[in-house]
This record gives structure tokens, sequence and C-alpha cells, in this order.
């Protein structure tokens, strides 16, 4: 990204091609998560290749099965399978909108964020990682 | 591209004088400006790219603990801009790019591979799944 784009107004038409595109996939991915069950027995998609090789769920796991939840507007369920991914919610949101607006040909200034902000996500996610593969109650409750 | 103040003909952005009137364009030395093409060559702290969100979405998303150490490049990045230190930033950033590349990559080639797996097994008709 080159000085000019702090100045400009308008985004380019790289820019809204690429914004265009994630949005179009996005929304598709969404169309094929909310329509295909991943919990179901012939669900079509992979297990999670560090879940099959190690026996142990990853930060991500149930990540599928939560978004299909939360598209049929089951939040509850979307927690048990993978609460992190309901918390990624608002950000998804931010950057879906974000794009939108840039796929629309305004210029949106990149996002600031607090210093700490990187560190704070490293030990949620860790957290959340270290206490689901605990096989008790009630660190059982986030695991996939 | 330069515009001649003169004629306003369009010449080179090299251009010393104007190609239409002879306008002399540029003052030597070039009076130093911000650059109007490329990457910057001095970054401010609000320029240096973070990759925070690019790494929450490989490593929640896409099921991929090779996420977590894009995680950590991000953090570190972003803690350096703070305390000043823009070419270490940089760095950590460029990095925190590559792990989530790798996550991205690695998740796409399982994705694909089992897409492409399946998709056999039920042409050939012959395997049976057991769940």
């Amino acid at each position: 990204m080159s000085h000019s784009h702090a100045l400009s107004v308008h985004a380019s038409v790289t820019e809204r091609l690429g914004h265009g595109l994630l949005l179009a996939g996005a929304a598709g991915s969404c169309l094929l998560m909310y329509s295909i069950d991943p919990a179901a027995d012939d669900s079509p998609y992979p297990v999670c290749p560090f879940l099959a090789l190690t026996g142990v769920p990853c930060p991500g796991c149930g990540s599928l099965r939560a978004t299909n939840r939360l598209l049929h507007g089951d939040v509850g369920a979307a927690l048990g399978y993978n609460a992190l991914l309901v918390l990624t919610v608002p950000m998804l949101a931010y950057i879906a909108v974000r794009s939108f607006r840039i796929a629309s040909g305004h210029h949106v200034p990149r996002a600031t964020m607090p210093r700490w902000a990187g560190y704070t996500v490293l030990g949620v996610v860790l957290l959340f990682w270290l206490l689901r593969v605990i096989p008790a109650e009630p660190f059982s409750a986030l695991a996939p | 591209m330069i515009t001649c103040p003169n004629c306003g003909h369009v010449n080179d952005s090299n251009a010393f004088r104007c190609t239409n009137c002879d306008t002399v364009l540029q003052q030597a030395p070039a009076a130093p400006g911000p650059p109007t093409g490329g990457p910057p060559t001095y970054w401010t702290p609000a320029q240096v790219p973070n990759y925070l969100a690019q790494a929450i979405i490989v490593t929640i998303l896409c099921c991929m603990p090779a996420g977590i150490p894009a995680i950590v490049f991000a953090a570190q990045s972003m803690s350096k801009v703070g305390s000043g230190d823009i070419a270490g930033a940089l760095e950590s950033a460029q990095k925190a790019k590559t792990w989530c590349w790798v996550a991205f990559g690695i998740g796409a080639v399982v994705m694909v591979g089992y897409v492409l797996f399946f998709v056999l097994a039920m042409s050939a008709g012959t395997m049976t799944f057991e769940g």
C-alpha cells in the first residue's frame, strides 16, 4: 500500500475486486456451511488433521459445526462446539462491513488496535486450548 | 507522472524538463516528499501491516494450530509498533504473514485432498464408509 492511499477517498479497482471476491467467497462458504450439516454421520467434511494425528482437539476444532449451528440461529449449540468461534463473530462482521464498503468504492482506513491486543488474543486462544483438552467437568464443556 | 505547471502537458515522473514547452519541472536535488508508488521507504506506525485478524481466522476457522505462530508474530509486531521499533515490527509482521499462508495452505490442501478422495471413492463405488 502506498502513501497515496492515505489521502485518496476512493478504493482502487484492484482493492474493490479483491474485497468483492472475498465477500462472494464468504457468502458461498456460509451457504455451504448452512446447508451441509457437519455433525451428520455422512458428513463430507474431513476431520481436523491435528485431531486425527494427535487425538487432541486444536483451538479450531468444532468451528465448522459451530458455524453451521450459528447460521441456523442456535447460539447455545454453537457455543458448545467452539466458543471462540462465537467470540470472533463481531470481528468477522466488522471485516464483512469493511469489505462491503471497500467493494462499493469507499476508502476505509486501516483499523488501529491497541498494542496489547495481540498478546491478549494469544493468551485467550492458548487458555481456551488448554482448558478444552482437560477431560473433566466443567472444562469438557469447551471441548468440541 | 508530472503535469507541467506551464502548459499542462503530462511528463514522465523523472522528467527534468517538460517535453512540450521545456519548462523546468524538477529542482535538483529532488525535493523530499512522499514516494508516489511502491512500498514507502519510511513507515509510520499506522502503516505497519497487522495480520492479527488473519491469524485468528486461520487458527479458529481453518482449524489449524499452525495459526498459533502467526498470532505470536502478529502480537510481537503490534508490541514492537507500540515501543517504536518499526523495523522489528515489519519483520515480525512478515513472519506473521508467512505463517498465515502456511496454515491456510495446509488447511486448503487437506480440504481439497479429502474432497478429491471422497469423490474418487464415491465414483469407484467399491468403498464403504463406517462412521
